[in-house]
């Protein structure tokens, strides 16, 4: 969070994490480049293009696999979660790496005085009713279009302006980037080249994303099957010791939002489980200094009553809770945002 | 995250996946095959004197 407007919200970590980045992707690009050239060499202007064109789009579509891979990782194994905090430089990062690829591939036809051609192919009506043959310059334009609209909306001024319910909407289209990145790929180089890396890497890219998020996606349905309730609807956490301190217990309503039930030595806490910022898993955070940190940008909110610090404004809805014969219990229906419902609980850490 | 989102999130993958095996497949599958390699230049061999 942020008290004022700053164009890229960065810090030491944020600036070690960017560097590796640029410096992997340059090593990438090089590496390709260097075993082209020792296996082809002698290439002529539009060959060595050519080479350039495949090393930042392999870059570019390799970058989109690991960042849709980030977020199901970080899910099952939280000590990834740092690669998530700066998941949106990356994006960024990989819209101008298939921005290059673009470039270089006019570039190609230029050198060739053959630009009018790239016209012609994707205006030829007929292809388009085609499968093979298909213009499938246009599905990667059609990427790197949404990857365009997702970078320059990346900033945290549009996920304020948006809303975080809108934003993340608009940003799911990168899964739509990611299917025309692929059909891209299979119509177009893997038509002409018959190296069989490149069937490899669309096979291994979607295997890979498609078994993660639906491992994840495995996970958050147990998550999200209801508590145990009392009686009176009251959802049971279970004894107050058995949440770690400075950590949370997460528990749903069936149909519910989750709850996320923070415990501070013998203070106790329930707010939602939904971060205002972008919808991060709070429950998933700790608490330091008495206040909740989400685990994905560090925004923070007081443990006693859900609101952030001053200067900041953000306020969690908090919920009411009760021990009963040493079980504490949520009430699932939430508290308007920022209402203090801490309770202290006299207990023996176990 | 919201309930919503987790549930787009695993739709998604539903609906893409398949999707993309799909066209993957016939991608792989209607490949034109590759061009048979141009026949040796017939070298003319002159006659010796």
């Amino acid at each position: 969070m942020s008290a004022g407007f700053q164009a890229v919200q960065w810090n030491r970590a944020k600036i070690v994490y960017d560097i590796i980045l640029v410096v992997s992707v340059a090593l990438y690009i090089a590496g390709f480049a260097w075993m082209s050239f020792m296996h082809y060499p002698g290439q002529d202007t539009a060959e060595v293009v050519d080479t350039f064109i495949r090393a930042f789009g392999s870059a570019a579509f390799l970058m989109l696999t690991v960042i849709l891979a980030i977020g199901p990782l970080a899910r099952m194994f939280p000590k990834l979660l740092p690669l998530l905090y700066n998941r949106r430089h990356f994006g960024v990062l990989t819209f101008f790496v298939a921005l290059i690829h673009a470039g270089l591939m006019i570039e190609w036809y230029l050198v060739q005085n053959a630009l009018p051609s790239l016209w012609v192919e994707l205006s030829k009506t007929e292809d388009y009713a085609r499968f093979i043959g298909f213009p499938f310059k246009i599905l990667g334009l059609g990427a790197l279009v949404i990857l365009l609209v997702m970078a320059a909306t990346s900033h945290d001024f549009w996920l304020a302006f948006l809303g975080p319910r809108l934003w993340k909407a608009i940003h799911m289209a990168v899964y739509l980037a990611y299917g025309l990145a692929v059909m891209h790929v299979a119509l177009g180089i893997m038509q002409y080249d018959r190296n069989p890396l490149i069937p490899l890497m669309l096979i291994a890219s979607a295997a890979v994303l498609g078994s993660l998020h639906l491992a994840a996606g495995w996970r958050e349905v147990i998550g999200d099957r209801g508590a145990p309730t009392a009686a009176d609807g009251w959802l049971i956490v279970g004894p107050p010791y058995a949440i770690p301190d400075k950590r949370a217990r997460i528990v749903a309503a069936a149909g519910g939002e989750r709850i996320a039930v923070f415990r501070s030595g013998n203070l106790v806490s329930a707010v939602t489980n939904v971060c205002v910022h972008q919808n991060g898993p709070l429950g998933e955070g700790r608490i330091v200094n008495g206040c909740i940190i989400c685990p994905w940008h560090g925004y923070e909110y007081r443990l006693e009553d859900g609101c952030a610090p001053p200067p900041f404004t953000e306020r969690l809805a908090t919920y009411r809770l009760r021990l009963r014969d040493g079980v504490l219990e949520v009430n699932p229906e939430p508290l308007p945002p920022g209402t203090p419902a801490a309770i202290a609980v006299g207990l023996v850490d176990g | 995250m919201r309930r919503g989102h987790r549930r787009a999130h695993r739709r998604i993958w539903l609906f893409l996946l398949p999707l993309l095996l799909v066209g993957f497949a016939m991608a792989l599958a209607l490949r034109t095959p590759p061009a048979p390699p141009s026949p040796a230049p017939e070298v003319v061999m002159e006659a010796p004197r």
